[in-house]
């Protein structure tokens, strides 16, 4: 027993545990920053939104380590269940959730509430590694592909119905995972292409990008002028790129919404609106700004005791760490991120069950997301999205499922040597 | 070996992604930070940050005795930002929103418990943050309702938004509420002292670097940066408290007897040529009268018979007449015209008993034949004694004086006999007393004033005298006589059965004016104006006074009317003031304990303590006390105020006790002036808002 209680703990992956006790900490740190403290001897309070992120953090360790303690085995055996599960909880957001913010997306449950679309990402990051290790699939084949699609589809597709789309699109994520075990790398680079085409149709006129287009067309065929079938499909593919222009602008103005299509052209510098739209952007690129060095120092920060970045501590809590930690502050934050990111990788890559590999990159891919396009918005680098920040922005649900996503990693890690 | 060649490319992409992505967010940091740093740093400051004007205390106004007139105290409008930051959480509303309206519901008593949760939870589903709760709330009810549930939450937090504003009151309400005027929005000018004095009493508004919180609040950022308000000036006005209040007074008392429609009364002291007094009061309905128009200063009128002092002193003055010039009454023929005195022809009299009796006939005979073939000459000694032009007041809304001359196209035949007894002009009431001031005054003629110093913090800073319009109106003799004559009319004539006081000496003129309708004139339905113009006492003249009723039911003559109120108020002042005595002995006697002090703000007391050198026994810890003089020293007594419980104001000042007792919600009427030696609710007991109380001073 003593023997089996040491490998328990020598073989679970402690840097990571510290590296998200370290992060979960920082979050609080801010969170308690970015409301006003207008009678700072009022003590601790846990009615107040720095006192419920410390119950969630606790309450999150708790689960995590709890989660530790579980068969690592049972995860693959009840992922069906759990992906299941989820479904139906999305599903039934859309009739009995409460509407917040325009989005319908919370249960009530009591005073708490939970989200469905933060459990979802990893009820599919199970089921998607059930269903790559249990059937070996090849991913050349379609089937596999539509398979694996659908998988991922299903519950991106109800949370566009809420309609939440910073959280679907992070479904997104999992294109990189399905590539790590064989997708074609066309998937990838058609993906690029199309945000590539996306952003230049906004900055260029589109006659010249169908000129540009053709150009490009024309010179590779040129170069690979013996390879018929290379022809073809070269121009088969500038046709459907011209087409995707076309459609791009009838979608961007039927599908998007107002504020939606606002965000993008703010984003684009296509419009300034310093109080009405691009409120937030501006206000959260102030308070990183005026950071500069080494920051105004804790609960130094104007912008963000005085509550002018709206979402202060939920969606834009990074420029609460701008503003008041500065560069070095968000130096040291972007850090950590890179290091539980490369860390996560690098375990997924150590792990001989293809299961475990395929969500352990899963789990990174969702947190390279949520990071990268939460940190991208907050600086101005990417339209606003709606998501928190894994682990440092306040809620209860993102963080319990950020939690779950990681100690079920670190379980199925600690479990690596056995057989899964 | 492909494969795994395939899969490490994969990763090292996948690895390649993270590094290249915290790249691009740290260039962009960079950038943001270091670079545009400066940019961000001053747009936060430029969007956040905003001056804000902080409004500064109004003067007050003091009457010449001191006491308070017109004072600003703070008052509040509430709102409620519905998503301050310590109630965003539904849980937390939800949970307190109705005690929060049972409390707002037990304090404003204007609407019920469920309409004020209504009117929140109404606010909440609008998003509203900046819902108005309720407007006009005293400083100690908006400590209780900080005190409420969501609103103990914090200051800010907790979503109630109280606004300052200053309200102004008049601590002797409806006393010289006219002379005193008011100054607001929807005023342009301001009316009274003031709307006059308006540039001095508002200050000077200060600046005040502002920064938004949430929920759309400003609040201070500092205090380096501030610009302070500059307080108010005090006015100290020339008004008398105790003689505003007789006037007014005795004039309502009258008005109401004679059931007229409007009257007023100028008190004037006459050396100086300050106004004590200004009543005027016109009917709103039978019995009541209330101070809507200033006719002491504006309502231009036909003067009548009190005109006839400048057409005698005119004739006078030219030694056309003497005293002792007989001239007969009763009727004066013009062609076409006659005039006729209305009590019947007396006989061939005396210019003096001509003028006691107020014969029309006399003097428009006398004016008519001396000067009809010459009236420039008559005019000319009216436009001398400027007559025709305005007085300058201090205040705004005089009426411009007409008086005509030949070249104007309205001069007729009947003008210059018409004129020698009052009619044929226009005259505000305090032009006529201005000008018997004149005679009260050895013919030294001022401009009334009604503002004779500035302070500010106690310093003067700008002290009014009187203009003297003319040095000498009339020479020695002709003062003497006219004086004579006025003294007569009350021992003698017209005003002998009234306004004759045995004890002193009056000395006026009756007036009885016929009223011209705008559109009938003289003829359509008699309106007269009674008036009765003087001075005393008579051989040191002190006071001037013109009392003019318009419209009277029944008795209309000057003396009968107008007479009596003269009478009453000049009595009274005359047994108040002791410097028309002589020679009243006054005792000094030395003091040699501690002297005691009025109740009031104990920082206050505490400093003039200090600045003589006596140390009180006892001081207490709360803003305001009482206290009670020993001979040892002196025993501060905590007053504590507290809503809803009458406080105990005896022995304060005016302003500390109306402070006191407006935040206890009980409606003041003050009588006298000094310290407070009286309270109609004895202190301790429960007293309801709005209840009216009175206090006395003396």
């Amino acid at each position: 027993m003593q023997q089996q209680g040491n490998r328990f703990f020598f073989n679970v992956d402690w840097i990571t545990v510290l590296i998200y006790i370290a992060l979960c900490a920082i979050g609080f740190t801010n969170i308690y920053a970015s409301i006003p403290h207008p009678d700072n001897a009022a003590g601790f309070d846990f009615s107040s939104s720095y006192g419920k992120q410390l119950i969630y953090i606790v309450s999150g360790l708790v689960l995590g380590l709890s989660i530790l303690l579980f068969d690592g085995r049972l995860f693959n055996v009840f992922a069906p269940f759990v992906y299941g599960g989820t479904l139906l909880l999305l599903i039934a957001v859309l009739f009995i959730g409460r509407n917040v913010g325009g989005n319908q997306a919370w249960i009530p449950i009591g005073s708490f509430r939970l989200q469905p679309s933060e459990f979802a990402k990893f009820g599919t990051a199970l089921l998607l590694a059930r269903y790559v290790s249990t059937f070996n699939p090849k991913f050349r084949d379609l089937k596999t592909i539509l398979i694996a699609g659908i998988i991922v589809a299903a519950p991106l597709l109800l949370i566009m119905m809420q309609p939440d789309t910073g959280s679907a699109l992070v479904f997104l994520a999992f294109m990189f995972p399905l590539y790590r075990e064989g997708l074609s790398g066309y998937f990838l680079l058609i993906f690029l292409g199309m945000i590539v085409l996306f952003v230049a149709d906004f900055l260029v006129p589109t006659t010249i990008l169908i000129l540009i287009l053709v150009a490009i067309c024309g010179l590779f065929i040129y170069a690979n002028k013996r390879k018929q079938k290379l022809i073809i499909t070269t121009v088969f593919v500038t046709l459907v790129a011209i087409g995707y222009l076309f459609l791009v602008k009838v979608a961007y103005e039927k599908v998007l919404q107002p504020h939606q299509r606002n965000r993008i052209e703010l984003m684009l510098g296509l419009k300034t609106d310093n109080k009405g739209a691009g409120y937030n952007v501006i206000q959260s690129q102030i308070a990183i700004g005026s950071g500069q060095a080494t920051g105004r120092g804790f609960l130094q920060g104007t912008q963000t005791k005085y509550g002018y970045v709206p979402e202060q501590s939920t969606d834009f809590i990074f420029s609460t760490v701008g503003e008041e930690w500065g560069f070095l502050g968000c130096s040291i934050l972007i850090g950590l991120y890179s290091f539980l990111l490369l860390r996560l990788i690098n375990l997924a890559e150590r792990q001989r069950s293809t299961f475990s590999r395929v969500y352990g990159y899963s789990v990174a891919c969702i947190l390279f997301f949520h990071i990268f396009i939460n940190i991208g918005m907050t600086i101005g680098i990417i339209p606003v999205i709606g998501i928190p920040l894994p682990l440092i922005s306040y809620g209860g649900s993102s963080l319990w499922s950020f939690t779950i996503l990681i100690f079920i990693f670190l379980k199925l890690d600690s479990n690596r040597m056995g057989f899964i | 070996m492909n494969i795994r060649a395939n899969i490490l490319l994969r990763v090292y992409l996948a690895f390649g992604l993270i590094v290249l992505f915290a790249f691009a967010v740290f260039l962009r940091l960079g950038q943001v930070q270091f670079v545009q740093g400066h940019k961000w740093k001053a747009m936060a400051d430029s969007l956040s940050t905003r001056y804000m004007p902080v409004e500064a205390t109004r003067g007050n106004i003091y009457s010449n005795d001191g006491s308070l007139l017109a004072t600003s105290v703070p008052e509040y409008e509430l709102h409620m930002d519905m998503f301050a930051g310590g109630i965003a959480e539904d849980k937390i509303f939800n949970e307190k929103v109705d005690s929060l309206g049972m409390k707002l519901a037990e304090v404003f008593k204007d609407k019920s418990a469920k309409e004020y949760s209504r009117l929140l939870r109404k606010g909440r589903q609008d998003s509203a943050r900046y819902l108005l709760i309720h407007r006009k709330v005293g400083y100690s009810d908006l400590k209780t309702i900080r005190t409420f549930p969501l609103y103990n939450i914090g200051k800010f937090s907790g979503g109630l938004i109280a606004v300052q504003q200053n309200k102004r009151i008049l601590p002797f309400q409806a006393l010289a509420a006219r002379t005193i005027g008011y100054k607001n929005a929807n005023v342009k000018n301001g009316v009274g002292l003031e709307g006059a004095y308006t540039e001095y009493i508002n200050g000077e508004t200060g600046k005040r670097l502002m920064q938004r919180i949430a929920g759309g609040v400003y609040v201070p950022v500092n205090d380096e940066e501030e610009v302070a308000p500059k307080d108010g000036a005090d006015i100290i006005s020339t008004i008398d408290v105790n003689m505003q209040d007789l006037a007014q007074s005795a004039l309502e008392k009258q008005l109401i007897a004679s059931k007229a429609d409007h009257g007023a009364v100028i008190v004037m002291e006459v050396a100086t040529g300050e106004i004590r007094a200004v009543a005027n009061f016109s009917k709103v309905e039978e019995g009541v009268y209330k101070e809507k128009f200033n006719y002491a200063i504006a309502g231009n009128q036909d003067p009548g018979s009190t005109f006839k002092l400048a057409s005698y002193m005119a004739l006078l003055e030219d030694k056309l007449v003497d005293t002792n010039t007989m001239v007969a009454t009763g009727n004066y023929q013009i062609p076409g015209h006659l005039i006729k005195d209305s009590h019947g022809s007396i006989g061939v009299v005396t210019v003096k008993k001509a003028f006691e009796q107020s014969s029309n006939a006399a003097i428009a005979y006398l004016v008519n034949s001396n000067y009809r073939d010459n009236p420039a000459k008559f005019t000319d000694h009216l436009y001398d004694w400027h007559l025709n032009q305005k007085l300058e007041l201090q205040i705004p809304g005089e009426a411009k004086p007409v008086v005509k001359n030949p070249n104007n196209k309205s001069w007729g035949k009947m003008t210059l006999p018409q004129m020698a007894y009052g009619y044929e002009m226009q005259l505000t009431p305090l032009k006529m007393l201005s000008f018997y001031n004149a005679v009260a005054n050895n013919g030294k003629y001022v401009a009334p004033i009604f503002v004779k110093e500035i302070r500010r913090l106690g310093n003067p800073i700008e002290q009014f005298k009187a203009r003297v319009i003319n040095e000498q109106i009339c020479s020695e003799v002709t003062l003497s006589k006219i004086k004579k004559m006025l003294e007569g009319v009350v021992t003698e004539g017209s005003g002998k059965q009234i306004v004759y006081n045995p004890l002193y000496k009056i000395a006026g003129k009756t007036g009885t004016a016929q009223v011209a309708d705008a559109n009938k004139g003289y003829r359509a339905n008699k309106q007269y104006q009674a008036s009765f113009v003087g001075y005393f006492p008579a051989d040191k003249p002190k006071y001037s006074m013109i009392v003019v009723i318009n419209d009277p039911k029944g008795a209309y003559y000057g003396a009968l009317v107008s007479g009596p109120v003269f009478r009453e108020i000049a009595d009274r002042i005359y047994a108040s003031d002791m410097q028309m005595y002589n020679d009243v002995p006054t005792r000094l006697v030395g003091n040699t304990g501690n002297p005691p002090t009025k109740a009031g703000q104990s920082k206050a007391t505490q400093k003039v303590y200090k600045a003589f050198g006596f140390k009180p026994l006892f001081a207490s810890k709360s803003e305001y006390y009482n206290t009670i003089d020993t001979s040892a020293g002196t025993i501060f007594q905590e007053n504590n105020e507290r809503k809803g419980v009458m406080p105990n104001v005896a022995g304060m000042g005016l302003k500390d006790a109306l402070y006191l007792l407006g935040n206890a919600g009980v409606k003041t009427r003050v009588t006298g002036s000094g310290k407070v030696i009286r309270q109609s609710v004895q202190a301790g007991t429960k007293v309801g808002k709005g209840l009216q109380i009175d206090i006395q001073l003396d």
